[in-house]
């Protein structure tokens, strides 16, 4: 193998293999697909529901809908990416891909892009149920902008959840837990189902460190227009989106090749119950 | 009997080392507290970005006593479902707890004790921060503690019956347990009017809730506690025909469950999933 | 040490390999390896035999770049294991016995594709490769199943076939017909043996639990107990350095072994009972300079009936228990 045009083809090759396996994962499972697809969205039904019975503006709505859309995608990036590496460890798999000549990195990424399809076919019943029978509008919108936004969005939260799935790894059962227990606070943090600008100083804070509560500000603003109360304009947060995914990109590189370092010389990545 | 006891007594230390022995005391403190609080104040955020801030009313404490006590429900119903998904699939210990003279329900009565501790300290957290930080009060001189307390307990009966019942579906699941078991919560959640009243919902679902015992359950808490009503198809019961709709919904859900526990638990034989892992 | 020279650096090499993990919870540190000097040749089939615990598996963990020697050196194709972890993991494959894991919704060539695409094999001449393994590891009806319905035996087959889809110069095996029944474990060592002879410089490092298996496979064996390396050698010079003797098996009617202590020349008095026959079976090495007679004479001068007599030649087994001192699955000397 010679030089970086060598490793670049083993690396693609690698993400390609690693992407295949979620999309087939996904397609092969169908009654799977349908149940992660359907359930995660009745806490959008009910966050809706509670909405029309406070008897808020319709924009509320549309608001919930789009915070239990990207909750999809949240789940995914936590369990999916964060935990992957812990699963692929407990099943016996992760020494093998520690012991093959492609980047660790290149094996997330393709975990990222394959969980990425399989998450967004999954949205798209969320997006049904908030269209056909939560009746929800959506602003006049710009397509390019919606999708730059989006697609930011989803770059800064899979680079975290490869930053996540090191630390699963390195702290094993805790970081775990960890992430469970941080579940409803990242919700309540990133306003999944409010305005962010309702937690004031605090969300401002919260947004500009959370990738899930500046994406779901920004495309908010994107689908809502000022209906969405956003909380900075959506140039300034498709900024912060693409600082964040460079900067959780690097972190994820380091946080990788300093756990495996910490591993070879503790001895823990192969161990099942550590 | 003692000895019943001492296998529940020994299966709910067991619960405790599985729920408590991955993180020192203060980390697990704080998954004890986060995730309850976080949801009490997603709740009140919800509210005061419609209404503003300040005092909420007496329907905004009532759904948001109803949330708290869902904890139960979350913690117990879908817990036990996890126990067993558990044990098959991790610690692939369930053929020996099965084929023990113990027995499966013993076992799971066992570790939902730990269950239940657990939700009663979320429940705790989330009433005391609604007291003290989102004016989520009532009038002790209204409370009626009897009826309360009875519809406590038959709650949690019927949460401990419900619980069974998943958990027989999750000894015939397979790696879909792992959606299947968090998307009941949530579809008790969305039909039992836990954070809305349950007349929003699309015909026939008001109707179907009332089958269910927790639709009940926080019927009678906000009654009991707060004095209020929320629920308009119960709007023209009374106190004692709500607590009788309690009683008799968790009598019958908790001989359903049982009788489908043992059924899916054929089930489960005849298939052969009982030692099966099936995560791949 | 100096630079490797592709292709005449020797296919493993260890100098004074320690590696010592520490408990958590202040519970002490155990000494997985002390001192490991090893140098395996290119072409050759190594076998590292040793009983649970003795340091095989975590010695191959090294060699694979998965864990880090607490002190010494270990090479692989003349790469450092520390330091050039990349170069090393182009040149090997692994494969742990006893695996069955796998991903439930593949299927069994898209599986083994998976594999060969994490080392960069081109789809041109993977699936051949794969087509020839699946063949190898007898899967062929199964080639399109999904992983989630084979069995584990089935699964175990396919773990093999995945360790071989590289092509690499230097395999790993460690236990790897661990669980498998008696013919494909057979298949599978005929094939490891056909695949090392089928070109230059193909090496394969061993490790397993049975006697036979490294007594067939290995040009050379080393015994390895308590993370140290007791002896090294072909199969044959070791059974030599352990022959004094005839191995002899009796079976007795008799209340108490310790009778054969007394006679004259017996090395070693071994007894298993057999209740249900109410017989014992004796075992011993006898001196080439004593008689079998002498022995049989002896035990019918105490009134002790022999039902029946066999003889063997030493076996690799029994030059282990002459050098580690126990059997393979004993914790000391057997009385």
């Amino acid at each position: 193998m010679n030089g970086w045009r060598d490793r670049l083809a083993l690396d693609l090759r690698a993400a390609r293999a690693r992407a295949f396996v979620r999309v087939v994962g996904t397609l092969r499972e169908p009654q799977g697909v349908l149940l992660d697809a359907v359930f995660p969205n009745l806490g959008m039904c009910a966050y809706v529901l509670l909405y029309r019975g406070l008897g808020a503006p319709r924009s509320f709505e549309t608001l919930a809908v789009i915070g239990g859309i990207m909750t999809t995608f949240w789940l995914n990036v936590l369990w999916g990416m964060g935990a992957q590496l812990f699963w692929e460890k407990q099943s016996g798999q992760l020494q093998l891909f520690f012991a093959a000549p492609c980047s660790r990195m290149a094996i997330l990424a393709g975990m990222a892009v394959g969980g990425l399809v399989g998450t967004t076919l999954r949205s798209l019943v969320g997006v049904a149920l908030g269209v056909w029978v939560f009746h929800v509008r959506f602003a006049s919108f710009s397509p390019g902008v919606l999708i730059a936004v989006f697609l930011a969005t989803m770059a800064a939260l899979y680079a975290l959840g490869m930053m996540l799935a090191s630390l699963f790894l390195l702290y094993g059962r805790e970081a775990w837990h960890t992430c469970n227990a941080l579940t409803d606070p990242v919700f309540m943090l990133s306003g999944l189902y409010f305005p962010i600008r309702t937690l004031g100083s605090v969300g401002a804070f919260a947004a500009g460190l959370l990738p899930l509560a500046l994406g779901v500000d920004a495309l908010r603003q994107v689908l809502m227009g000022p209906a969405a109360h956003g909380l900075f304009p959506v140039r300034y947060e498709l900024a912060g989106l693409c600082a964040l995914a460079v900067l959780l990109l690097v972190l994820a590189r380091l946080s990788l090749e300093h756990l495996e370092r910490l591993s070879k010389r503790e001895g823990r990545l192969t161990q099942r119950w550590q | 009997m003692s000895l019943r006891l001492a296998r529940l007594r020994s299966v709910a230390w067991f619960g405790w080392m599985v729920e408590g022995n991955w993180a020192d005391p203060v980390l697990f403190g704080i998954y004890v507290v986060a995730r309850p609080l976080s949801v009490a104040l997603i709740l009140a955020l919800m509210y005061r970005a419609v209404r503003g801030p300040g005092a909420h009313g007496v329907a905004f404490a009532g759904f948001y006593v109803a949330n708290a006590f869902h904890s139960y429900v979350d913690r117990m119903i879908v817990g036990m479902g996890w126990a067993v998904f558990e044990e098959r699939e991790e610690f692939e210990t369930l053929k020996y707890v099965f084929t023990s003279p113990m027995g499966l329900l013993t076992y799971l009565a066992g570790r939902s004790s730990v269950k239940f501790t657990l939700a009663t300290i979320s429940v705790a957290i989330m009433l005391l921060t609604g007291w003290f930080a989102l004016g989520v009060r009532w009038d002790w001189a209204r409370v009626q503690p009897l009826p309360l307390a009875l519809s406590i307990v038959l709650g949690l009966v019927a949460t401990l019956f419900v619980g069974f019942l998943l958990a027989g579906w999750s000894l015939v699941l397979a790696r879909s347990a792992i959606v299947v078991l968090d998307g009941v919560a949530l579809v008790l959640f969305l039909v039992c009017g836990v954070i809305f009243p349950t007349q929003l919902l699309p015909w026939p679902l008001p109707y179907v809730a009332l089958a269910l015992p927790f639709t009940w359950w926080y019927e009678a808490l906000r009654r009991f506690l707060l004095g209020a009503h929320t629920n308009a198809l119960l709007a023209h019961w009374s106190d004692v025909a709500v607590l009788g709709g309690l009683a008799a919904t968790t009598l019958v859900g908790s001989l359903l469950s049982l009788w489908g526990y043992h059924a899916l638990e054929r089930r489960a034989r005849r298939i052969g999933r009982l030692d099966q892992t099936t995560m791949f | 040490m100096p630079s490797p020279v592709p292709g005449s650096a020797p296919a493993v090499e260890t100098r004074a390999l320690r590696r010592v993990f520490r408990a958590s919870r202040g519970a002490g540190e155990v000494i997985a390896l002390d001192g490991v000097d090893l140098r395996i040749e290119r072409g050759e089939v190594f076998g590292l035999l040793g009983p649970n615990g003795a340091g095989k598996t975590t010695c191959i963990k090294i060699l694979n770049t998965l864990l880090f020697p607490t002190s010494g050196e270990a090479r692989v194709a003349g790469f450092d294991v520390m330091r050039d972890s990349r170069e090393i993991r182009r040149r090997i494959g692994l494969v742990s016995g006893g695996e069955s894991s796998g991903y439930g919704s593949l299927t069994v060539r898209e599986c083994l594709w998976l594999f060969s695409q994490f080392y960069g094999v081109p789809g041109a001449i993977a699936w051949p490769r794969i087509d020839e393994l699946i063949a190898v590891v007898e899967l062929g009806e199964q080639a399109r199943t999904r992983i989630n319905r084979l069995s584990t035996g089935q699964r175990q087959r396919m773990n093999f076939a995945r360790g071989f889809v590289s092509d690499p110069e230097i395999m790993f095996l460690d236990e790897p017909t661990l669980g498998m029944d008696v013919n494909a474990a057979r298949r599978l060592r005929e094939f490891v043996l056909d695949w090392v002879r089928a070109r230059a410089g193909r090496t394969v490092l061993l490790t397993t639990h049975y006697m036979a298996e490294a007594d067939q496979m290995c040009d050379r064996v080393a015994i390895i107990d308590r993370g140290r390396v007791l002896a090294c050698d072909t199969p044959a010079a070791l059974r030599r350095s352990v022959q004094g003797g005839q191995h002899v098996e009796l079976e007795v009617r008799a209340p108490d072994g310790g009778v054969l202590d007394e006679v004259e020349g017996v090395r070693m008095a071994w007894g298993a009972p057999h209740p249900e026959r109410g017989t014992l079976t004796l075992k011993f090495l006898l001196p080439e300079e004593r008689v079998l007679g002498d022995v049989l004479r002896a035990l019918a001068g105490r009134g002790v009936a022999v039902q029946g007599v066999s003889t063997r030649e030493t076996s690799l087994e029994d030059a282990f228990i002459r050098i580690v001192g126990h059997g393979l699955d004993d914790e000391g000397p057997r009385a």
